[in-house]
């Protein structure tokens, strides 16, 4: 979290069809306190999209609610890096979310509602 | 053009958008390897030996020394005893540099050879960096503010085409260094060629190595190459390189990235533009026009063969649901790439390709038909494990095998890695 008691997140996943990237894009932009950078990768295999924004505890909280119920795989947010990383897990069913804290303590949810995952997002930005 | 890779000054964005994707590739490595954090997956997986030939053996191991002399021969000396030098460009905590300056060397003789032949360097000179995991991967990345491009190479992209060229050196007929600079020469190479049963064995240990136990690092055992073909090996491996790169780099020179055009069809172009800038560079200094499409084909091929074995490990022949719906598959590539073969080139080097292009059809999808029963078998038998997409598949096994190669020097077994072939 930086002075203005933000969080910067990146939100990467694998484009599947434009549809996937407009949906993705605009759950992270309903949330996003600044313009958020839209970074991308083409590799030899596909295109990767990562989302840069600053958000508060609160807007990130029901942005990992939405995305929790738009992506067709399990979602990660880990927290240890200089950004939270929030990607898809093609390992985990739709509607798993799985926290991992600065600390490496993971908290897994499935198909959270917002007050479930809010004090835990809350902890989460408070040690990074 | 600057190349960008060269300067003694990055730009902080640049490298502050370098550090945190190595940063997140080498903490995903050290969950992989239950290791303490991204510090320790590091220090182990660039933890490599130098290859340590001098530049006179080097000369003498790709048989070289007829058509490798004089100011020739000492242009190419200084250039190698230049890239064992370091050169202090700037690296984040995370590099490896030695992997990064074999393809800043690649890119930089690319240009200069482009700057010689036609009087100007290639279009863009994106800064290079690499990525830890034995993905068979390249990827352009913009940088945090968007202003930068990034090509982001990751280690066992090299290792596999260094592989790759080898299998191919074992599997085709002799073909002379004489014969590899020439379209009318390269014409002549006629079968029938039966396989050597090495060269047959040795594809065979491979891919179910690689599928199973996952991309070997850079600079461990290598695969034999076998006397009579170690200058086709050293072709092979450079142009399936170049053109990997310039695949890369022609997604930011035919402006992919400004017009954020996705899809099949952008693939297409970019392996096109790479393939027609190669061989007319070649055919420009004399050299064989249909040699680099040859070793581009043979790239893809190798993609698809991948692709392929990795389904089948996983899957038996099931769907492959981990690929991209954005993106062609290696074997749309290799159909697409010829059929937009440029029509303006040489009648021997149209003639050459064809001659060639043949011999892949032939030998090496063969070879695939042959051995990929072996890869099925070892699927009935319960030796893959499902993967959770192709990249993260491969990367793991990599980092498994890393890992394993450790424990083995310290003399503590790992079994559950290794393949059980009972």
């Amino acid at each position: 979290m930086n002075d203005t008691g933000l969080i910067e997140i990146d939100v990467t996943f694998t484009r599947q069809d434009e549809n996937d990237e407009k949906e993705t894009f605009a759950v992270v932009e309903s949330g996003a306190s600044n313009q958020v950078r839209r970074i991308e990768q083409r590799g030899l295999t596909g295109v990767e999209i990562a989302l840069i924004a600053l958000v508060t505890v609160q807007a990130f909280t029901t942005i990992i609610t939405r995305l929790s119920r738009l992506w067709h795989s399990g979602v990660i947010v880990d927290a240890r890096g200089s950004k939270v990383r929030t990607t898809k897990d093609p390992n985990l069913p739709p509607g798993i979310v799985v926290m991992i804290q600065t600390d490496g303590v993971r908290t897994e949810l499935h198909e959270p509602m917002d007050e479930q995952l809010l004090p835990i997002i809350a902890r989460l930005a408070h040690s990074s | 053009m600057v190349n960008n890779s060269l300067q003694q000054d990055w730009p902080q964005d640049v490298l502050d958008s370098i550090e945190y994707r190595q940063e997140v590739a080498y903490r995903s490595a050290a969950d992989l390897l239950d290791l303490a954090g991204p510090e320790e997956a590091f220090a182990l997986l660039c933890e490599k030996p130098t290859v340590g030939l001098s530049p006179e053996e080097f000369r003498t191991y790709i048989s070289w020394d007829p058509l490798l002399s004089g100011g020739d021969w000492e242009q190419t000396k200084r250039k190698i005893e230049a890239a064992e030098r370091d050169p202090s460009l700037p690296s984040t905590r995370w590099e490896d540099v030695q992997v990064r300056q074999r393809w800043i060397r690649l890119q930089q003789d690319l240009s200069d050879e482009f700057l010689e032949t036609f009087g100007s360097t290639l279009d863009v000179s994106p800064y290079l960096a690499t990525l830890p995991t034995g993905d068979i991967n390249a990827r352009v990345s913009q940088s945090f503010s968007g202003d930068h491009l990034i090509v982001f190479l990751e280690h066992g992209l090299l290792r596999y085409f260094i592989d790759f060229a080898c299998l191919a050196a074992s599997t085709l007929p002799p073909i002379t260094p004489a014969t590899l600079l020439s379209d009318e020469a390269l014409q002549q190479v006629k079968g029938p060629w039966t396989i050597p049963f090495d060269g047959s064995s040795q594809f065979s240990e491979t891919l179910l190595a690689y599928v199973f136990g996952g991309t070997p690092t850079l600079n461990q055992q290598k695969i034999r190459i076998p006397g009579y073909n170690s200058a086709l090996f050293i072709w092979l491996a450079m142009h399936m390189s170049q053109f990997a790169l310039l695949h890369e780099q022609s997604h930011i020179s035919l402006k992919h990235f400004a017009e954020r055009r996705f899809g099949h069809g952008v693939e297409i172009e970019a392996d096109v533009s790479a393939v027609e800038a190669l061989s007319s560079l070649n055919s420009a200094r004399g050299f064989s026009w249909a040699l680099p499409i040859w070793a581009a084909d043979l790239a893809l091929f190798a993609f698809k063969l991948l692709d392929t074995a990795l389904g089948v490990a996983a899957y038996g022949w099931g769907p492959k649901w981990w690929i991209s719906l954005d993106y062609p598959t290696p074997e749309d590539r290799r159909k697409r790439l010829r059929d937009h073969i440029p029509p303006n080139g040489p009648a021997a080097g149209r003639a050459a390709l064809a001659n060639l292009l043949g011999m892949n059809d032939s030998l090496m999808e063969k070879l695939e038909e042959i051995h990929m029963p072996f890869v099925l078998l070892a699927h009935s038998k319960g030796g893959a494990r499902l993967p959770s997409g192709k990249s993260v598949l491969i990367g793991l096994f990599d980092l498994k095998v890393s890992h394993w190669t450790r424990l083995r020097a310290k003399g503590e077994s790992h079994e559950r890695y290794r393949f059980n072939r009972n």
